[in-house]
């Protein structure tokens, strides 16, 4: 890993080259007229002195108007040059900072719309590892780091540095000397920036630290309020937090004791080199070897050159900064996304799918603890298939097979007699309706809720799959209908409505194979049977897996498979399973007990 | 996109940046550090004063030592000068450091006073106030008035000053030159003013803007599986494209406002020095005006632009901090429901007996939890309460402990009504397990302790002991001290109970309130969690909500919870005779048994 956590950007500068250009030309005609108003204030000194004694350009000017006599019209000469020569600054400077922070923001724009990309296509266990508020820090935070550092930082770096040829080159035809003492504490205000900024930063971060185990500890004890509550610990509690804080304002303290110090350091530092330009100055004019004039141009001068000198500093942290919030970056954009598959598929990927699905001898293992064991299970196309078993059976795993969501092992799970893999993964997941466990809706309307996966579908189509999963009638009885937004996550609607809408969802897929995930257990029992007997003739020979906690629910299946412990227990049909009278059969008699139970008063 | 998000961040737009009634309360809290406030407005004129005689000392170094040729008194100007360098030096240090402790002992208070404020309510509180909320105040808007005391009022405080100074230094010099420096001003305040606005603008809606991406990624998120199972990839992307350029394009506008801004300051800033050049130059040639005193004001126009250009700054942060102390003080100002009575009947021993009579209860209207409930647990007595998911169970040990007060009816021990004792009295008489074990981050020892002191470690120990978890405890490292992370994350199931039972042990209630865990152990935890409970239940009056079978056959007493109501009550024998709901119940949970022993 010896490059530069930067080259990744190289392929952005095509499009930027021009901003980058222009910018840093306007960056560098900018820089170049910081000197000229010490320079037109020191003329302007001198003529008050000598008298008829002026500069080019400023000689001829005088003579085209006819002020020489007049040095109130001299004056005003100098003065509208130094208007002037601002406006013309501030022109450059006004394109400057339009072309590079302009063009910043766009960059910003064009990595985080990279990163969001390489986002969308990282697998499933890729995110099992992820956690949202870090990639949310880095889509934010750290985007804005590098975007500081390649806006901003690099323009203030060359700013820095031409405006401080160009000063230099100026304060030394007035005096080589003064120049080199006044620069000494212009320099040291560079590393102080510079030494104090590290050590800030250093403190920073424990501040921040600390201010997260605030955070945590109030989080902590308003989730346990009522063991707080059940013990009356407030009063210890309260102790215990008021320690925290109280800890807390130390670390504060500590970095305000450092950080107090950088403002007088560096105010003391700029009168500190003036003292040396009134000192040593005041002695050369003294001596003869210099004018007013010069003497007031170093003093503006100095006032010109000490943001650059500070920003300096700046630039060195924004590069560290820049250069750890890039190296997060990259690792989200070097995590390898799934491959789409379909290499070597011999049909055509738009032919339709029967549904026929094989597991053979089907192990899979996840972070080296194996979740299924030698599942051989083969469904027909057209089949009905309902799978049971206790949480952490491994139901919800082998059904997130069969759409790729987790890869099973090469040639142990087929379609239509194919492996998985020989199917283009978006033609794969077209085919397969899944209906996962949290049933987990978009802040949109049901509509486009419903249209997730089909957004051209016709709003017929629409209602026709809202029809068969059973939610049609609690749309209409909205008052928007179809266009009611359905809140972040869908918490304007109840749990059994957010499944149905779910279903609604696959099932607008029309699908070769539709996966209901348990994706019914929040609907009423009567509701359900509804869902299903739609379901039955929508899905008339495809195939059809139905995992579920509610036996009801499968009960009509073509065939019953009870997971547990990641292995086959049992299979068959409601009937013989029942004859069989093994874990299935206990099941079923627990849950009649229990529906008796919940129906009597 | 997330129309939720948009809303939150649209509740935050920003009203008034000075309200007298809100600034008043927020002054209290400086009145402990009063000294300090002083000591930093002094600071503030005597660094004013510095500032001012360092410009004056450059015109006294050109009028009185360079133009009379006096080598002697330059240099004892220039050291002088430096003396004040050390001087100015070590002052504004002092001042920036105090203003920081101020601030810090100001959102020290205020934290705490949150805080406890919360300590105060009562659990219906958090029903309907989110956690994340909550935090919120004792954070981030605590924080946000630290930055108004720092860099909002303090800054501006000091900015005024030094802007007054010069004005006044510059007026004595020549108020003539003054009064013609001074021209520019309305045009500068005029700028600041359009741009501040400008840009305030904008920035709300770079808020919003960015608020809709980070809601549309942390859907996206938190719903990637959909997106990929419906293969919306290339879509959603194109939506993100979309709003990323709005943003973009706010910001754009911003980047606009600010490249017009500063350069146009620039120009203003000219024309000053300008009009200095040429007024005080010709009034230097009229012998009005010295070279010290173009100099000086030279220097000084250039100072007193920048704190002008800023103070549009300090308006934005006390805008903000506005908004959040009124947060903060309208939580201060929430009521609480659940109100100690102001002269409570002291209750010290447990005697007689605990009675619910005809209690109606509901968390939300219309939907009644506890209807008509009434029962009676005499001291010594083991009442097991069983029933099915719903049937109002935990909610009898809530009202017991007055986590919430009851609609109707009453609820007494030894007739007196719980709403008439003091709460910690009643929390101390009454102990309550609750169902999930609530670890804290800590160790283990004070996760018994509870950080109560007067438990004291061989009380801890036995504590341990008797249920049965010191072994593993001492196995450890660092025994007692070992420290619990992320909510005891690393305890088994088993091991967690056990704990919760040692803390119940070591604080060693009269009256014993206990939810039992669902959750299945394996056999042997199984067993040593009811060998711990017996040890726990001996010689106490106690209320069991009821999972495990023995527990239920032990108990003095079997109260059935069905829809709210108590249903059936009596022993395990004569209940099961009744073949009523009890009846079923225990069917249920025998086939639920051996549904597990069969997995086993």
């Amino acid at each position: 890993m010896n490059r530069s956590p930067f080259a990744r950007l190289k392929k952005y500068y095509p499009a930027y080259r021009k901003s980058i250009l222009s910018g840093l030309v306007f960056v560098v005609l900018t820089s170049a007229l910081y000197p000229t108003v010490p320079l037109i204030i020191k003329y302007a000194v001198d003529a008050l002195g000598e008298g008829g004694m002026h500069p080019f350009p400023f000689d001829l000017l005088i003579d085209f108007i006819g002020a020489a006599g007049s040095l109130s019209r001299v004056l005003a000469i100098y003065a509208a040059a130094i208007v002037a020569v601002t406006l013309v600054q501030g022109v450059f400077r006004f394109l400057m900072r339009y072309t590079i922070t302009g063009a910043s923001r766009r960059f910003e724009r064009d990595l985080r719309n990279e990163i969001f990309a390489h986002l969308q296509r990282l697998p499933a266990a890729w995110y099992q590892t992820a956690k949202t508020g870090d990639l949310m820090a880095r889509m934010t935070n750290d985007i804005n780091a590098v975007r500081m550092l390649m806006g901003p930082g690099y323009m203030y770096l060359t700013s820095t540095l031409v405006t401080f040829v160009i000063a230099v080159s100026f304060m030394i035809t007035v005096s080589p000397q003064l120049t080199l003492y006044t620069f000494v504490p212009l320099i040291l205000i560079a590393v102080t920036t510079r030494i104090l900024s590290r050590e800030i930063h250093r403190r920073s971060e424990r501040v921040q630290r600390h201010f997260s185990m605030v955070s945590e500890r109030v989080q902590e004890n308003l989730s346990g309020i009522r063991v707080v509550k059940s013990y009356c610990r407030e009063d210890s509690e309260i102790e215990r937090f008021r320690d925290l804080i109280r800890r807390n304002m130390d670390v504060n303290m500590s970095l305000a004791r450092i950080q107090s110090l950088f403002m007088p350091l560096l105010f003391s530092l700029v009168v500190g080199s003036h003292l040396v330009v009134l000192w040593d100055g005041g002695r050369r004019i003294l001596a003869g070897s210099l004018g007013y004039g010069d003497f007031i141009a170093f003093n503006v001068i100095l006032g010109i050159l000490v943001w650059p000198m500070v920003s300096l500093g700046w630039v060195v942290s924004l590069h560290q900064q820049g250069k750890a919030s890039m190296e997060r970056i990259n690792a989200i954009l070097e995590s390898e996304p799934q491959a789409s598959g379909g290499e070597g598929a011999v049909r055509p990927p738009d032919a339709p799918l029967r549904g026929e699905i094989e597991f053979r001898g089907l192990n899979f293992a996840y972070n080296g603890k194996a979740v299924l064991q030698g599942i051989d299970l083969r469904i027909p196309a057209g089949s009905t298939v309902g799978v049971v078993g206790p949480v952490g059976s491994g139901k919800s795993t082998l059904a997130n097979l069969i759409p790729r969501m987790f890869e099973a092992p090469e040639g142990t799970l087929l379609l239509d007699g194919r492996p998985l893999a020989e199917y283009p993964l978006a033609a794969l997941r077209g085919a397969v309706g899944h209906v996962p466990q949290d049933s987990f809706l978009f802040s949109d309307t049901i509509r486009a809720n419903i249209a997730y996966g089909a957004p051209e579908s016709s709003f017929e189509a629409v209602k026709r799959a809202a029809e068969i999963s059973q939610i049609s009638a609690d749309v209409e009885g909205f008052p928007e209908g179809y266009d009611t937004l359905v809140g972040e996550r869908g918490v304007m609607l109840s749990g059994g409505q957010k499944q149905r809408v779910a279903v609604a969802r696959a099932v607008l897929l029309d699908p070769s194979v539709l996966i209901l995930d348990d994706a019914l257990s929040a609907v009423d029992t009567y509701t359900e049977e509804q869902i299903l007997q739609q379901l039955r003739g929508f899905m008339k020979g495809r195939t059809t897996l139905i995992i579920a906690q509610r036996l009801s629910t499968i009960k009509d299946a073509d065939r019953i498979v009870v997971l547990v412990d990641g292995g086959i227990e049992e299979s068959g049909s409601h009937d013989q399973l029942m004859e069989r009278g093994g874990i299935y059969a206990e099941m079923y008699r627990l849950q009649l007990l229990q529906a008796e139970l919940d129906h009597s008063d | 996109m997330s129309d939720a998000a948009q809303r939150y961040h649209e509740e935050e737009t920003l009203g008034k940046a000075f309200d007298g009634r809100l600034m008043k309360r927020l002054l209290v809290y400086l009145r402990p550090s009063l000294r300090l406030v002083l000591i930093t407005v002094a600071l503030q004129f005597l660094l004013t004063w510095f500032e001012l005689l360092t410009i004056d000392l450059g015109r006294q170094a050109i009028d009185d030592c360079v133009a009379l040729g006096n080598l002697r008194a330059l240099n004892r100007i220039a050291l002088l000068y430096a003396l004040l360098l050390v001087l100015s030096f070590f002052a504004r240090y002092a001042f920036i450091y105090l203003t920081s402790l101020t601030g810090q002992r100001v959102i020290l208070t205020m934290r705490l006073e949150v805080f406890s404020r919360l300590q105060k309510f009562s659990p219906a509180f958090f029903d309907h106030n989110p956690v994340g909320r909550l935090m919120t105040r004792v954070t981030n808007d605590v924080q946000v008035l630290n930055e108004m005391f720092t860099s909002g009022l303090v800054v501006a405080v000091s900015d005024i000053t030094l802007i007054i100074g010069i004005m006044g230094y510059l007026l004595y010099r020549n108020w003539q030159l003054a009064l013609i420096t001074f021209s520019i001003l309305p045009i500068l305040f005029y700028i600041s003013f359009l741009f501040k606005r400008k840009v305030r603008d904008a920035y709300r809606m770079i808020r919003i803007r960015l608020a809709r991406i980070n809601a549309y990624v942390q859907e996206n998120l938190s719903g990637i599986r959909v997106v990929q199972l419906f293969r919306r990839e290339r879509r959603n992307r194109e939506h993100f494209e979309r709003i990323n350029q709005k943003h973009t394009d706010s910001n754009l506008k911003s980047v606009l406002y600010y490249s017009v801004f500063f350069p146009s300051i620039e120009v203003v800033n000219s024309l000053a020095i300008a009009l200095i050049v040429w007024f005080g130059g010709l009034e230097t040639i009229a012998g009005h005006f010295t070279f010290g005193e173009l100099f000086a004001f030279l220097l000084a126009a250039n100072k007193f632009f920048r704190p002008i250009r800023d103070l549009s700054e300090k308006y934005n942060i006390m805008q903000t901090a506005m908004a959040s102390s009124e947060r903060i003080f309208n939580l201060l100002d929430t009521r609480e429901q659940i109100v100690e009575p102001s002269s409570p009947e002291t209750l010290f021993e447990f005697r007689d007996a605990i009675r619910f009579e005809s209690v109606d209860f509901q968390y939300k209207s219309g939907q009644p939890v506890l209807t008509d409930v009434s029962l009676e647990v005499r001291r010594g007595q083991r009442v097991a309460v069983v029933g099915a998911t719903g049937a109002g169970k935990t909610t009898l040990i809530s009202l017991l402990a007055r986590f919430y007060d009851v609609q109707s009816g009453r609820i007494t021990i030894d007739g007196v009504d719980v709403r008439r004792m003091k709460l910690s009295q009643l929390r101390r008489l009454v102990g309550v397990v609750q169902q999930d074990v609530f670890l804290f981050a800590g160790d283990v020892g004070s996760n018994i302790s509870l950080w109560d002191e007067s438990i004291g470690q061989e009380a801890l120990v036995q504590a341990a002991e008797s249920v049965g978890i010191h072994e593993f405890i001492s196995g450890l490292p660092g025994a007692y001290g070992a420290e619990v992370a992320e909510r005891g994350a690393s305890f088994s199931t088993g091991q967690r109970q056990l704990l919760s039972f040692a803390r119940a042990l070591a604080y060693d209630p009269q009256i014993l309130v206990l939810d039992e865990a669902t959750s299945s152990v394996d056999t042997e935890t199984e067993l040593r969690i009811q060998r711990a409970l017996e040890v726990l239940l001996r010689g106490r009056t106690s209320i069991i909500i009821a999972h495990r079978i023995s527990t239920i056959q032990n108990a003095d007493r079997i109260i059935v919870m069905h829809h709210g109501r108590v249903k059936e009550v009596g022993d395990h024998v004569s209940l099961l005779e009744q073949r009523g709901i009890y009846f079923r119940l225990h069917q249920l949970q025998y086939h639920q048994a051996g549904l597990l022993a069969r997995r086993a």
